[in-house]
């Protein structure tokens, strides 16, 4: 079942064209990752799709319904939204930030009810920070914080998950630990995701399908195997790099050393 | 420290300051006066008077704008979540001392009410510039309130010098305090001060949302611009009610909102109540010595609230070793 769609997005700010006539769609249990070089596009386009900028042209279809017509609350309950950096201003418990997650669907008035407490619950145990809950914020590692973000996404119930490079500066440990438990959720929840991603080998490894974004536009669309080909690599990223079986059968990408350099490259 | 200590002990505190603060003044009345003139029990009729017709107005007055200093800040600090935003972020002071002075100059009846209209009229004026400068972002109000304070407290200050004979009380009232308040002060605060507090309690849950930054908040279904709107009306409600009871006092909004954290943690709905009531506790504190440093003499009150202020500030720096 289609969960997300974009039709002809045309994304800019003010004069500069950032993305231009782009089309995708994401069904249930998929994991869609979002790749391209910096500045390529990925940040604007997790945000566009999150209906918290508007497009130039185009739409944004969130269920079924065009976003920007949807009801900010009714939007949060559909969908949940991970940015790459988030700072707290004031150090709130991890509970406290997980259960933010629930003003989506309890308004932001009313009290938290059972049910509430019960989702909130249930988010904790699945990012595993029960034994975290009472900590304030500010003392989180980077990895915890990072769960405490997903937890807050899980909290809000949505059918679709956008994470906005989910694992940068994490370690590899804490890495795996996310990506994991966000294939689990697309897996066994049915849950569509978006996530924009740098590192090259988890793309190949977590994700279903891969969009990679180029000069503006879809460079290559389609399962991991054939976005990332030596072709693709070097036109996108300057880099001469093979794609390959790891002794695991995961797929890997292995990017040749000095390989940007304009003599050794294949051009 | 457990809410359901912390809120019973700041309340104990709260009423016994207030009692304490019944007695002291130019004329010393005991305790057992004092309590037994508040038992409705006889007592002399001239504590009677004085209790009656002054000190408990003037209490009761303090303890409020002390409340709607310490409720205003919190809401700021909130809005722009910055720990250093205090009541008068966005224009209110400099606007109710345009306010006041023109009242002084042009001998208009009601300081306080030129006061409170002219923090509103600041207050509003900055919204209105932000909003118009098409810079969607809580910022633009920062960047609007701090350019019109500038122009506003220019405009005082060429004033003050054209009307040397004003400059006197303009300056007294500027320094903040309670002298001479009674009854009608305290009614024409009230409402102000107690809307503006409602309406921000309210927005409990949307200024934690907001901890987590602008956009993060707006993904959580957060109507920015409302929260806004609503956050700067309460706000600037309760500062101008503040204003106009007691002038400008400096520290109390900046304060109570950061003890107020150590004591019941950031979560918003806590954290209102508990900064109230530190403020209401720590403004009669300040209002007490003000009263009884120089007797006959009023000290401003505003000078205590910075003398104790900006001390205190820096020991919760110290012990929360740069974090506020």
């Amino acid at each position: 079942m289609i969960q997300l769609e974009a039709k002809g997005l045309t994304l800019a700010y003010g004069a500069r064209l950032v993305l231009q006539d782009l089309d995708l769609q994401l069904s249930s249990g998929e994991v869609l990752g979002l790749i391209g070089p910096n500045g390529a596009g990925k940040t604007t386009l997790m945000r566009a799709l999150a209906g918290l900028i508007a497009p130039r042209r185009g739409q944004v279809r969130l269920a079924g319904q065009d976003i920007a017509r949807l009801d900010r609350r009714a939007r949060a309950r559909l969908l949940a939204w991970v940015p790459q950096r988030e700072s707290s201003a004031w150090s709130l418990t991890v509970r406290q930030m997980v259960q933010l997650g629930r003003a989506p669907h309890r308004g932001w008035f009313l009290p938290y009810t059972g049910e509430d407490r019960r989702i909130v619950e249930e988010a904790l145990q699945r990012t595993g920070l029960l034994p975290l809950q009472a900590r304030t914020v500010d003392t989180l590692s980077g990895g915890e914080f990072q769960r405490v973000l997903l937890a807050r996404a899980l909290a809000q119930k949505p059918r679709v998950l956008l994470l906005d490079e989910p694992t940068a500066s994490l370690d590899v440990h804490h890495q795996i630990d996310i990506l994991d438990r966000v294939q689990e959720l697309a897996a066994g929840e049915g849950l569509a995701v978006v996530m924009a991603i740098h590192d090259l080998n988890l793309a190949a490894r977590y994700c279903s399908r891969l969009l990679l974004l180029h000069e503006g536009r879809v460079w290559g669309s389609g399962p991991p195997r054939q976005v990332l080909t030596p072709e693709n690599l070097h036109a996108v990223f300057g880099v001469r790099a093979r794609l390959y079986r790891d002794p695991w059968g995961q797929w890997a990408v292995s990017v040749q050393k000095n390989g940007f350099l304009p003599e050794r490259s294949v051009s | 420290m457990r809410a359901s200590i912390v809120f019973p002990l700041l309340i104990i505190a709260l009423l016994l300051t207030a009692l304490f603060s019944l007695g002291v003044g130019a004329v010393t009345i005991p305790p057992d006066q004092v309590w037994a003139a508040l038992r409705g029990q006889p007592v002399k009729s001239f504590h009677a008077t004085i209790l009656w017709d002054f000190r408990v107005a003037r209490v009761l007055l303090v303890a409020l704008t002390g409340a709607a200093l310490a409720v205003a800040g919190a809401a700021f600090q909130g809005l722009f979540r910055n720990p250093l935003a205090d009541p008068y972020i966005v224009g209110a002071s400099s606007g109710a001392a345009l306010g006041a002075t023109l009242a002084v100059i042009l001998n208009f009846r009601s300081l306080s009410s030129a006061a409170f209209l002219g923090a509103l009229g600041s207050v509003l004026l900055v919204y209105a510039i932000a909003e118009a400068s098409g810079y969607d972002s809580i910022v633009a109000l920062l960047l609007a309130g701090a350019a019109l304070s500038a122009m506003l407290s220019a405009g005082v200050s060429l004033l003050m010098i054209l009307n040397e004979e004003a400059l006197k009380e303009i300056f007294v009232w500027l320094m903040g305090g309670f002298s001479g308040r009674s009854w009608s002060h305290l009614w024409r605060a009230l409402g102000g001060a107690l809307a503006g507090a409602a309406l921000i309690w309210s927005l409990a849950r949307p200024l934690d949302a907001l901890s987590a930054g602008e956009a993060s908040a707006e993904a959580l279904g957060l109507h920015l611009r409302r929260a806004r709107l609503a956050l700067v009306a309460g706000a600037s409600l309760a500062t101008a009610a503040a204003v106009s009871a007691g002038g400008v006092i400096g520290f109390i909004g900046l304060i109570a909102p950061h003890l107020a954290r150590r004591l019941v943690g950031a979560v918003h709905a806590r954290l209102i109540p508990a900064s109230m009531l530190l403020g209401a506790w720590l403004l009669l504190l300040a209002d007490d010595l003000a009263r009884t440093l120089l007797p006959p003499i009023e000290l401003p009150v505003g000078i205590f609230t910075a003398f104790l202020g900006g001390p205190f500030f820096l020991f919760l720096l110290r012990q929360g070793r740069g974090k506020l």
